[in-house]
């Protein structure tokens, strides 16, 4: 019997106004984050069984306004999203080009993405990190992620863009590295590492850039 | 290169509670609080050992108190740890896979570990 489960078993049994979010029950639609004894777990995934407490506590996602009691509003997270450009933008050969783009399974970019391309949007990662807790407007590990898989994507136009957003102050050198995005995610994604690496891709683009001032 | 698959990952997240997530916030509540007391320690040192400086007579009780273990200890604790941690992280944004993990954490706080018994028995049980 999992979280979800009990959950269902309350609305049908005991309480019928109880508000929560599911759906595919199958940890890939990300809809049932929910908060267990304070720690975030996929409510479908997380067998009651397991949890090492005599009393389960199930709250709502942090970080993001309640609507009615385990539905959280999940505007402030994909304003993150908008922030870096989620979408694909192509260049102006995809545009033209009447062949699709082929990325061989092997090649180094593919390499570079396939780790961190299983987002599922659940807001887990959002809900955990501390630095969104205390820094509003942060974007957060699930962003972040988004932005260093379509920045790594040699089809993608919208790069400087990306990185220009990621560059701010509420951008990737906002976190502290906690990890707790990484410890978390159901999917086994390491947003920690990915915001390292656009940390490094941002401070060889300011590097290269006093390069350039300095020859010219 | 060997993939977990979605069934494995699946019932092993079902399966296991995670233990202790927020081990990292804790490491860097930790690390801020060192530097606040290293830089508390630092005025302190700096204010002090000019004051010793034009009396003499005042060095003598000064290094009584830095040398005793709890005072040491705690100094070389906060050091080492503040160290050990900040070396850590410098690695782990440098893009050395290995400092993501936990392990890396308690291995750097075990050579912190070394580093204030070894200093605490030179310097204070000598």
């Amino acid at each position: 019997m999992t979280v979800l489960d009990g959950l269902l078993y309350i609305q049908r049994h005991l309480d019928r106004s109880l508000a929560f979010r599911y759906n595919c029950r199958a940890m890939m639609c990300g809809s049932c984050g929910v908060r267990v004894n304070g720690i975030e777990r996929l409510a479908c995934s997380t067998r009651l069984s397991g949890i090492p407490h005599a009393v389960v506590a199930v709250e709502p996602l942090r970080n993001l306004p309640v609507v009615a009691d385990l539905v959280v509003a999940f505007d402030p997270f994909f304003e993150t999203w908008r922030a870096v450009q989620p979408g694909f933008v192509p260049s102006a050969a995809r545009r033209t080009a009447a062949e699709p783009a082929r990325i061989a399974p092997d090649a180094p970019e593919r390499r570079t993405i396939d780790p961190h391309r299983e987002c599922i949007s659940c807001g887990i990662c959002y809900s955990a990190c501390d630095v969104v807790a205390v820094s509003p407007g942060f974007l957060g590990p699930a962003a972040i992620t988004r932005a260093f898989c379509a920045v790594h994507d040699s089809r993608d136009a919208g790069r400087k863009a990306r990185l220009d957003a990621l560059d701010r102050e509420r951008g990737c050198w906002r976190c502290h590295t906690h990890g707790a995005c990484a410890e978390l995610c159901p999917k086994g994604l390491n947003p920690v590492e990915a915001i390292a690496s656009m940390k490094r891709m941002l401070a060889r683009r300011a590097l290269g850039g006093v390069v350039r001032l300095g020859r010219s | 290169m060997y993939r977990t698959t979605d069934e494995q990952r699946i019932r092993a997240y079902a399966e296991l509670w995670p233990a202790n997530p927020r081990w990292g916030v804790w490491a860097w509540r930790l690390q801020r609080y060192s530097g606040l007391a290293l830089i508390a320690y630092a005025v302190w040192h700096i204010v002090t050992m000019a004051a010793a400086a034009r009396q003499p007579e005042r060095l003598g009780p000064l290094l009584t108190i830095l040398r005793h273990p709890a005072v040491f200890g705690a100094l070389m604790a906060g050091l080492a740890y503040h160290a050990a941690n900040g070396i850590r992280l410098v690695l782990f944004d440098a893009g050395v896979d290995a400092m993501r993990r936990r392990a890396a954490f308690w291995g750097f706080l075990a050579g912190a570990a070394v580093i204030v018994a070894v200093s605490l028995g030179r310097v204070v049980w000598r």
